[in-house]
């Protein structure tokens, strides 16, 4: 609304079927044994099919590098919950079979307004 | 200039449409950044016989030279230009997200010169620079603005600040707001962005910041973190706010001065918070997040912290929180300073007590003390000039002179800017409003002989005084070393603590870390892990001696420009007004009066002052021998000297 103003970290939900991970045309992106978002350099090719796929805008691309910026959870100890002061980051689950978290951050950016906000998706 | 800095400063001219850019270079070794390097732009700059509103007038805005980083609280914009309210030195601060997306976009600084033919906005984007036209923008509020800006630019990633109709008027006391509700909001610096028909300046950067030290950057970074998560103020103010510190901070000033105003008793900041808070809010790398954002129906939207909470209660004998939050929302929305809307109120309800107006100089409506009709509405009166705004827009001084009979003598304003009304009169308060270049700065408030004169006004007897006092003293003597200095009755050590607060707020504004991180509340952030992150980030080894005569260079820069503008010794003085007021109900010529100050006692702490910065007793400003020894030579020769 007028005079407030809305932010939204746009954090990697480590969904267990990815969207970015089924659009990679090269296989780069993939879930490793821990079912953590992992990304082989050697094997992206920089077209951007993740960033496209992703709902909710969560992974990005590295315009220096052209490779996209994904999460890998810090190696296990994600440092944007340690760092977060106001609690809204956790290291969660919801103990379904398929998580699929970025459902959660899409109902956010709807309720928010913010899809005019996104990187890679139209807006800047 | 590979790191930590963006490395140019951006300039625009609005009259001809020129942009260019100079490199930040030759400035940051010996003014850092920030308010540093503005003053030394400014004073290059501003011609002594070139009015504020003057297309000539530069309108400055320095980026400090940590934000960008994760440093904790570095966010802080300083901008400043010669002031409608002061005639000489102007200077505001502002927190927010500009800073941080400035130094992305490339640009530590920017001077704005000129005035444009027409509404228009500045569009930053890297390094496409743009001066676009503003007139469908002009007449909108300072919520409106940034929304209209991003979407003509397409970008809701766009930082924008922007002046509201206050500004546009030429209101001297008008702002300049962020989307996030941080104002600067002294001086006029809003004014004279309408002087020059610039409405907003919108910035999206997608650079980075070079850093030579990463990894240690970040790990000194962290260390501060955990110290911060660790300190019991921190949970505070990430709690409640500053309210809990600053409903404390307004009943004992209160009780110092002398309250005979029960209706105080029943404002608790706390409880309003707790019962209308929406979040927090926060700046650019800040943890603390000490902004309260509300949305109350029928009263408005918008984030808030600290003085508006007592100027628009407390300092108005008004108990009603609702009250202040309504007016408080005008000011954000008209773009007009919510101290100097208090300052004004203030004033007006002495003069209406006193018999010197009446309700029908105020367009019908009494100025009585806490009156909601007397205090709502007064902000758009004033921004737009209507009525007994028009007479107030000018400032209180041309007011005063208008309204006469006896109103100049209730004038509580120091080099032409008005001071809040629960501004105590002990020896710190009366030297450093008297010295400061902009008169009242909240920034410089030294605790120790404040909290001196409390516990004197507590005692039972002089025994009790001073063993009330003797940690004080201790303190006094490791922070200034002048054990008397926490004595409220000497004027020994005072010019030692002024300068101590001046020192600290001084690194801050130029390394843009906001001050809420550091001791000023409690918080551990100090000069020294400053002076480490300048290091890690720059390359160069930066000292907390190199920060302080940084500082003291900026000191010299501010008295210079006064200097040109005219102004001597003779003007480092507060009015009786201020003096007058302490418990005005008790004999004045009792034992009150010694915690207090007299004209001869304010000239010794002015001579201590100018001494500790090797300005001339006689002139008040600084010598040619000084400024050599400080490194400012060509400071010198532009003076004269």
């Amino acid at each position: 609304g007028e005079g407030l103003v809305t932010c939204l970290p746009l954090v990697c939900q480590q969904c267990t079927e990815p969207a970015c991970v089924k659009a990679c045309p090269t296989e780069a992106l993939s879930r490793n044994g821990g079912g953590i978002l992992a990304l082989e350099e050697s094997m992206c090719s920089g077209c951007g099919d993740c960033v496209e796929a992703c709902p909710a805008g969560c992974i990005f691309m590295d315009e220096k590098r052209t490779l996209p910026i994904s999460c890998d959870l810090c190696g296990g100890e994600p440092q944007c919950v340690e760092l977060c002061h106001s609690g809204c980051l956790s290291k969660a689950g919801n103990g379904l079979d398929v998580w699929q978290g970025v459902d959660s951050m899409v109902s956010l950016l709807d309720d928010l307004s913010l899809w005019d906000c996104l990187p890679g998706k139209g807006g800047r | 200039m590979a790191n930590l800095y963006a490395g140019r400063i951006l300039r625009v001219n609005l009259t001809d449409g020129r942009v260019s850019t100079e490199s930040t270079a030759p400035y940051a070794e010996r003014f850092i950044g920030g308010k540093g390097i503005n003053a030394k732009l400014l004073f290059d700059g501003v011609e002594p016989e070139t009015r504020p509103f003057d297309p000539d007038n530069l309108l400055v805005f320095g980026v400090g030279a940590l934000v960008g980083t994760p440093f904790p609280g570095a966010s802080r914009v300083d901008v400043m230009a010669k002031s409608p309210v002061t005639g000489a030195f102007g200077d505001s601060g502002m927190g927010g997200y500009l800073g941080a997306e400035l130094k992305f976009a490339g640009y530590d600084n920017i001077v704005i010169d000129g005035k444009a033919d027409r509404p228009v906005y500045l569009s930053i984007m890297d390094d496409r620079v743009e001066i676009r036209d503003a007139i469908s923008m002009w007449g909108h509020d300072t919520y409106e603005t940034p929304a209209m800006v991003r979407q003509e630019l397409r970008d809701q990633s766009a930082k924008v600040v922007c002046i509201g109709p206050a500004g546009e008027n030429l209101v001297v006391y008008a702002s300049i707001l962020s989307g996030t509700g941080n104002a600067a909001a002294r001086t006029g610096m809003g004014a004279v962005m309408g002087s020059k028909n610039l409405k907003a300046i919108a910035v999206r950067g997608t650079k980075g910041i070079g850093v030579a030290r990463p990894r240690e950057f970040i790990n000194e970074c962290k260390k501060l973190y955990e110290a911060l998560k660790q300190n019991r103020m921190y949970n505070e103010v990430h709690k409640v706010g500053l309210t809990r510190i600053h409903d404390r901070e307004m009943r004992g000033l209160y009780e110092l001065l002398g309250n005979t105003w029960k209706g105080g008793e029943s404002i608790h900041e706390v409880e309003f918070m707790n019962e209308h808070l929406l979040r927090r809010v926060g700046c650019f790398a800040c943890p603390v997040a000490c902004f309260d954002a509300y949305n109350i129906a029928g009263a408005g939207a918008g984030s808030a912290k600290c003085s508006p909470y007592g100027d628009l209660t407390w300092d108005l004998r008004n108990a009603d929180l609702m009250v202040f939050w309504k007016a408080f929302v005008e000011c954000q929305r008209y773009g007009l300073d919510a101290r100097s809307l208090s300052n004004t109120l203030a004033w007006l309800m002495e003069l209406h007590e006193h018999g010197i107006i009446s309700a029908t100089d105020t367009d019908g409506i009494p100025m009585t003390w806490g009156s909601p009709e007397a205090i709502l509405d007064m902000a758009r009166k004033i921004s737009y000039r209507e009525g007994i705004g028009d007479l107030l827009a000018d400032g209180l001084p041309a007011a005063a002179r208008k309204i006469g009979g006896g109103s100049e003598d209730r004038l509580l304003v120091v080099k032409g800017s008005p001071s809040d009304l629960h501004i105590v009169p002990v020896k710190t308060r009366a030297l450093a409003n008297a010295v400061s270049p902009i008169g009242e700065d909240a920034q410089v408030q030294a605790f120790l002989d404040y909290v001196g004169a409390r516990r004197f006004i507590q005692a039972k007897d002089e025994a009790s005084f001073e063993s009330s006092i003797e940690h004080y003293k201790d303190r006094a003597e490791r922070e200034v070393g002048i054990r008397q200095a926490a004595d409220p009755r000497t004027t020994e050590g005072k010019a030692a603590l002024v300068r101590s607060d001046e020192e600290r707020t001084d690194i801050c504004d130029m390394t843009g870390v906001c001050s809420w991180l550091t001791p000023f509340i409690g918080l551990p952030v100090n000069a020294g892990d400053i002076a480490t992150a300048l290091s890690l980030g720059s390359g160069n080894t930066v000292t907390v001696g190199d920060l302080s005569k940084a500082g003291k260079r900026l000191r010299h820069l501010e008295r210079a420009f006064g200097t040109r503008c005219g102004l001597t010794r003779a003007d480092d003085m507060v009015p009786d007004s201020f003096a007058r007021r302490l418990r005005p109900e008790e004999p004045a010529a009792g034992s009150i009066s010694k915690i207090s100050f007299n004209d001869a006692e304010l000239e010794t702490m002015k001579d201590d002052y100018y001494r500790s910065l090797g300005w001339d007793l006689l002139t008040g400003n600084p010598t040619r021998e000084t400024l050599e020894k400080d490194g400012l030579s060509d400071v010198a020769d532009r003076l004269g000297l």
